[in-house]
């Protein structure tokens, strides 16, 4: 059995690192249980205070200045927000199918991860710019509601275009995967997110809300883009 | 490494760890700006480099060890004309913000701690890297790496109830 004294300096190290014997410990121990409830709390303070806000175009610059010198008027106001498919690259970029997750699984991680920020955006998207995107996706979108958010990801070896719009007086989220064919719909619930995939003359087209939205009719993929 | 899954590396890289290092590279820097400037560096270098990368799972500690190098190449040096670290630097600005004595005691504490004690320190919280990571950055053995994150926060906690600390010992 190990020794408070011990168990308290594997708490105050790391407390995610913590040794087989600290635990057990720990689960028999009342003082040493007080000691880590109370370390727990200074933990999260001196997050707290290490933490700072990060600046809302760094990320997006980031990305941009790949492949070109550095201190290039990479500062320049951004105005969309990066969108990015973290579990799906991450799994898919060392093997061979570019969707070789469940593809349900892949928006749903994928939601997990930039949902909040791409559901926060409330400006409508300029329309231009829009289409622009849409071109570059060799497709117009054809939404007759506000789109709030539009970006281009990393999807698996590819991107898709996500997009975020109001249907009634819910944010629901699109997103358009040109290079990952589906053989049927598949349909999602779960992580509090429902939605639905399905597959476009091109791709497919991934539809997704929270749990309590209602969900477009699957027949509005085709009044939502043409294919340029 | 082909183009396409290279960008795409990159962008996951920058996805994920890009808070991260500007939160480290303010408390290297103290200066936003030159935070900014150096995480820039540091991703650009990452993606010159980036077929180096042969372990994903590494990849944190990697970007990591590129910011500590290229702090410790361009920025250092500019350090004697630094005025003090600007502590509202690192504050909150968002509704989280916690503006206590004793938040601003624990920033004070921290600050002044050595380089020895608050980097692994900076390392463990910012960047969740596991002991066994921040030594592998620190260069440090792992024993070492345990006892100055023992002694970092044992000085903080001092700050925050120093007569509760000395009547436990």
């Amino acid at each position: 059995m190990m020794k408070c004294k011990d168990v308290e300096f594997e708490v105050v190290v790391a407390p995610n690192e913590i040794s087989a014997d600290a635990a057990e410990h720990l689960l028999t121990c009342v003082t040493c249980q007080a000691f880590a409830e109370q370390h727990n709390g200074f933990e999260q303070q001196l997050a707290g205070v290490i933490d700072c806000e990060v600046p809302a175009g760094l990320r997006d610059s980031l990305r941009q200045q790949r492949g070109k010198p550095a201190r290039l008027g990479w500062r320049l106001p951004v105005s969309l927000a990066a969108s990015f498919f973290v579990a799906m690259v991450s799994f898919s970029l060392f093997t061979s199918d570019p969707v070789a997750l469940p593809i349900d699984r892949l928006l749903v991680e994928h939601f997990e991860h930039d949902g909040a920020r791409s559901i926060k955006a409330s400006a409508q998207i300029n329309p231009q710019q829009l289409a622009r995107m849409g071109e570059a996706f060799g497709v117009r979108v054809k939404l007759t509601e506000p789109v709030s958010f539009v970006e281009k990801c990393p999807i698996g070896d590819s991107y898709g275009l996500h997009m975020v719009y109001q249907y009634k007086n819910k944010p629901i989220t699109l997103i358009y995967m040109p290079d990952i064919p589906l053989e049927e719909t598949v349909s999602f619930y779960y992580a509090g997110l429902k939605g639905w995939v399905k597959p476009m003359p091109k791709g497919s087209l991934a539809v997704l809300g929270g749990s309590t939205s209602e969900l477009p009719e699957q027949g509005f993929t085709n009044e939502a883009m043409e294919w340029l | 490494m082909q183009e396409k899954r290279k960008q795409l590396e990159y962008e996951r890289l920058v996805l994920v760890y890009s808070d991260q290092l500007f939160r480290y590279a303010i408390w290297l820097c103290r200066d936003k700006n030159m935070a900014e400037d150096l995480v820039q560096e540091t991703c650009l270098r990452a993606w010159k480099s980036l077929d180096k990368l042969k372990d994903v799972s590494s990849s944190k500690a990697w970007l990591i060890t590129i910011l500590r190098n290229e702090h410790a190449r361009q920025y250092a040096r500019y350090r004697p004309d630094m005025v003090d670290f600007d502590l509202d630097l690192v504050s909150f600005r968002d509704t989280n913000n916690d503006t206590s004595a004793d938040a601003f005691a624990l920033k004070q504490a921290l600050n002044e701690l050595a380089n020895e004690y608050k980097e692994p320190l900076l390392l463990q919280v910012i960047g969740g890297l596991s002991c066994e990571e921040i030594a592998t950055v620190c260069n440090i053995t792992k024993s070492a790496t345990m006892t100055r994150l023992f002694r970092a926060k044992q000085k903080l906690r001092e700050v925050l109830r120093p007569e509760e600390d000395q009547v436990s010992r």
